[in-house]
């Protein structure tokens, strides 16, 4: 049996951006702030974020894991 | 024959119904979504709910676990409206209730920045090894592991964690997801 992690870390994530995620296409702006919300939850912000997942020196969490993926989408 | 698609969205669409048809014969019925970037032929696959990644709570024969399963692919236009995937990254970890940092980390990186010269395919976690009279944590090394499709985390989850599963055709149900992963995307 499994159900939804609680886990603690509850992002307030925009109703637009949820219809966004939810239709699966993110703009450059939309994704950027996504990234931005989870990177806050880490106590972070954008930047140090993306600089600390391109290191993989980021907390070694979900959310954290979640932002490397995301990374991959970006331009290069 | 490669995953096919209208479009890239559609081709997603596919290849998550695929995986959500198979953690809910065997783990959990926590889906994974996709998301996209406008423009760029690539997706990521994890587990998300109101737009926030989340963990999917398994029952382990040691107590209650997070499971996190996340992959970005990056679709490759074979011929006319034909889209093969390919794995640009994974990582899927299993964290005890309670606990921040994943007990397991199994990772994949296609491309790495240059000077990383580990195993692109590994595993990591908070483990103590113990190498003659040095300490060294599992974090510190890149153990490799080859790829690891994610129906052999949830198979390790059924057989070595416990983890009830969902339907009798469980072990039926990951072969065939990987059989059809090797045929039908390129890892």
């Amino acid at each position: 049996m499994s159900r939804i992690s609680g886990d603690g870390r509850k992002l307030h994530v925009p109703k637009a951006l949820q219809l966004a995620i939810k239709r699966g296409q993110l703009t450059d702006e939309q994704l950027r702030e996504l990234i931005t919300l989870e990177a806050q939850a880490l106590g972070l912000d954008y930047e140090e974020a993306i600089r600390r997942a391109k290191e993989r020196s980021l907390p070694k969490n979900y959310l954290s894991t979640d932002i490397e993926l995301l990374l991959e989408l970006l331009p290069a | 024959m490669p995953i096919t698609g209208r479009t890239l969205r559609e081709a997603a669409q596919k290849l998550c119904d695929h995986i959500n048809r198979v953690l809910s014969r065997t783990v959990t019925r926590t889906r994974v979504v996709p998301v996209g970037r406008e423009g760029v032929p690539r997706i990521e696959v994890t587990f998300r709910q109101g737009g926030q990644p989340i963990r999917a709570r398994l029952r382990t024969r040691f107590g209650p676990m997070g499971l996190y399963l996340g992959q970005v692919c990056e679709w490759v236009l074979k011929r006319d409206r034909l889209h093969q995937l390919r794995t640009v990254k994974y990582a899927y970890t299993l964290t005890p209730d309670g606990e921040d940092e994943p007990l397991l980390r199994w990772e994949y990186i296609r491309q790495p920045e240059p000077e990383a010269l580990w195993c692109r395919h590994h595993l990591q976690g908070p483990v103590d090894l113990q190498l003659n009279r040095h300490t060294a944590s599992l974090n510190d090394l890149h153990l490799p592991t080859g790829y690891v499709p994610f129906e052999e985390v949830l198979r390790f989850c059924i057989i070595d964690l416990g983890v009830r599963p969902l339907s009798r055709d469980w072990d039926r149900t990951l072969r065939d997801s990987y059989e059809q992963f090797k045929t039908e995307f390129t890892q």
